[in-house]
């Protein structure tokens, strides 16, 4: 059987001309956290809301568990606990009543007031009332508390203080441990660092790459700082793999990807005073993938 | 289904008790005008008599018959043919904006759309809570009139009470299932008010026209408020022909519509 929880093959979202997602494809594993990277407008949120059906696709496929994300939208957002950006819910609501709503249509909840009373949740004030902290945390629980298989999150930890996050890390986490399949979609690099086995990168509606969080890091980019005793000319280091060079006092700061060879040949052929090479971080990844959009 | 039902009527409680009392407000205060109404009916007869025929049949007058000789003839023309067409459409425009265009400029239907019931259901579920207040609003207008006529000794027709209820229920439920329709149709609040308001003014405009030339005559085919003729309707008993099957026709290929355009839409908030 297919540990495939999420498949999506050549997804199309078009809003007349602008094409806001635009043939990306992507699989999902069971009990994986996916983590969906890219900038505002680079169709994110579109991809999410075509996989809770709230958007028809153009054309392409989204398969959840086997079944059709279109057709079988009903049975499977009962396997599903969503948790839309910048949650909004009724001001004149409380969170008790919120809870109630959901429980009328899913049934009754188990862990909704276990999962308040961890996050240290009032559900007695009206929505309207709440912090933006507290509403967040209201959006979990009621993303949380049928026990979903599947948790799609888009954007969870944006404008919440370190505290906050944290806490939704650890939520995070433990859905992890009990065998939950999690997307969440992020501009935050270092949550995706810390929590996601693999990460898609997505631009312009297309899908970058799709890769495991540690083979991005490690293998993809590497940062290059040296400083030489010597003269040097900036022109003679653009060689293949060299993407950015950036001049400091004595030296350079590369970002080479791939084979370093080429690279390291060049250097070598100048007294180098200090050298540090290190593994690019995600956000230099990320710059890479976006540099020729910037330019 | 039943979830969302009962919340929408939670949500709408406050406004349709307000919407229910002051009705009745406007109606105990032309109630209680009545009867020194009722005193003066031959001058203000004799009175309407000097305006021109036209004008009076625009407004659904009949200047043949005599005015205000009982209650419900008085209140057909004082509250059923103008205050209550008011009140019915404010309140129908309102609660159809919360089915579907309200949460959508609010971004509050994502909640309801991630759950495991089908878009048929939420539409549904909310257009019969909206319904059941429309029609609710119309019996408490209806036989609110009942009985504060008893409460101050008034003559009165039961029969007429019963029909102006059941017509005034269609009208409301036939201009409630329009703006629902205009509530998924598009994704902002202004714009399903000014189309939904405009055609209901088209049709009150039709109507009058309709009544100032005989070449105009058929416009009053088009408009609710030839089939929801208050004068008639409350005032004679009578049920206009063609009334029924023109509301609820509109009820069903609106509501109809309505479900095949939430089915099929995108919700983007």
């Amino acid at each position: 059987m297919s540990k495939k929880v999420i498949q999506i093959k050549n997804l199309k979202k078009y809003f007349g001309k602008v094409k806001a997602v635009d043939g990306i494809s992507f699989d999902i594993e069971k009990g994986e956290i996916f983590g969906f990277l890219g900038p505002n407008g680079a169709g994110k949120t579109t991809t999410i809301r075509c996989i809770m059906n709230f958007l028809y696709p153009t054309s392409g496929s989204i398969s959840i568990f086997g079944k059709d994300a279109v057709h079988d939208s009903v049975f499977l957002k009962s396997k599903i606990g969503y948790l839309p950006g910048n949650v909004s819910l009724n001001n004149n609501w409380t969170g008790k009543s919120h809870i109630e709503y959901i429980e009328s249509i899913r049934g009754k909840s188990q862990s909704a007031r276990e999962l308040a009373e961890k996050f240290d949740l009032d559900l007695s004030k009206k929505f309207k009332n709440l912090s933006s902290g507290n509403k967040q945390k209201l959006g979990l629980v009621l993303a949380l508390m049928s026990d979903p298989e599947i948790v799609i999150m888009d954007e969870p930890t944006v404008g919440l203080d370190p505290l906050l996050q944290n806490l939704i890390y650890e939520v995070l986490e433990d859905l992890r441990k009990k065998g939950a399949t999690i997307l969440i979609s992020s501009h935050n690099l270092s949550e995706v660092e810390r929590l996601c086995n693999r990460v898609g990168i997505i631009k312009t509606g297309k899908m970058v790459t799709v890769e495991p969080v540690a083979k991005l890091e490690g293998k993809k980019l590497h940062r290059v700082e040296v400083r030489f005793s010597d003269k040097y000319q900036k022109e003679e280091f653009k060689v293949k793999g060299v993407d950015t060079i950036e001049e400091i006092t004595g030296g350079f700061i590369f970002t080479a990807s791939g084979d370093l060879n080429p690279l390291m040949q060049k250097i070598a052929k100048h007294k180098i005073t200090d050298i540090e090479i290190t593994h690019a971080n995600l956000e230099e990844i990320f710059l890479k993938f976006y540099a020729k959009e910037q330019k | 289904m039943w979830g969302i039902f009962t919340r929408f009527l939670k949500d709408k409680r406050a406004m349709t008790i307000g919407f229910c009392l002051g009705a009745l407000g406007f109606i105990e205060m032309y109630v209680a005008l009545f009867p020194s109404i009722q005193k003066q009916a031959a001058e203000l007869n004799k009175m309407m008599a000097t305006f021109p025929k036209e004008f009076m049949k625009a407004f659904g007058l009949d200047s043949t018959k005599v005015l205000f000789s009982s209650l419900e003839s008085y209140m057909s023309t004082e509250y059923f043919s103008f205050f209550w067409p008011i009140l019915v459409t404010i309140m129908a425009i309102s609660f159809a904006g919360a089915i579907c265009v309200g949460e959508i400029e609010k971004k509050t239907i994502e909640v309801t759309l991630a759950q495991p019931v089908s878009r048929v259901k939420i539409l549904l579920s909310r257009y019969l809570a909206g319904a059941l207040a429309v029609t609710f609003f119309t019996i408490v207008s209806s036989y609110g009139i009942l009985i504060l006529a008893i409460l101050q000794k008034i003559d009165y027709s039961l029969v007429n009470y019963s029909t102006v209820a059941l017509m005034g229920s269609l009208c409301g439920l036939a201009i409630f299932t329009i703006a629902t329709f205009f509530s998924v149709l598009f994704s902002e609040r202004g714009r399903a008010i000014i189309v939904t308001t405009g055609i209901l003014l088209l049709m009150y405009a039709l109507n009058i026209i309709s009544g100032l030339k005989d070449s105009l005559v058929n416009l009053q085919y088009l408009s609710f408020f030839h089939y929801f003729s208050a004068p008639q309707v409350f005032g004679e008993n009578k049920i206009v022909d063609w009334s029924i099957p023109v509301f609820v026709g509109t009820i069903l290929v609106f509501l109809l519509a309505a479900i095949i355009r939430f089915q099929k839409r995108d919700i983007a908030v």
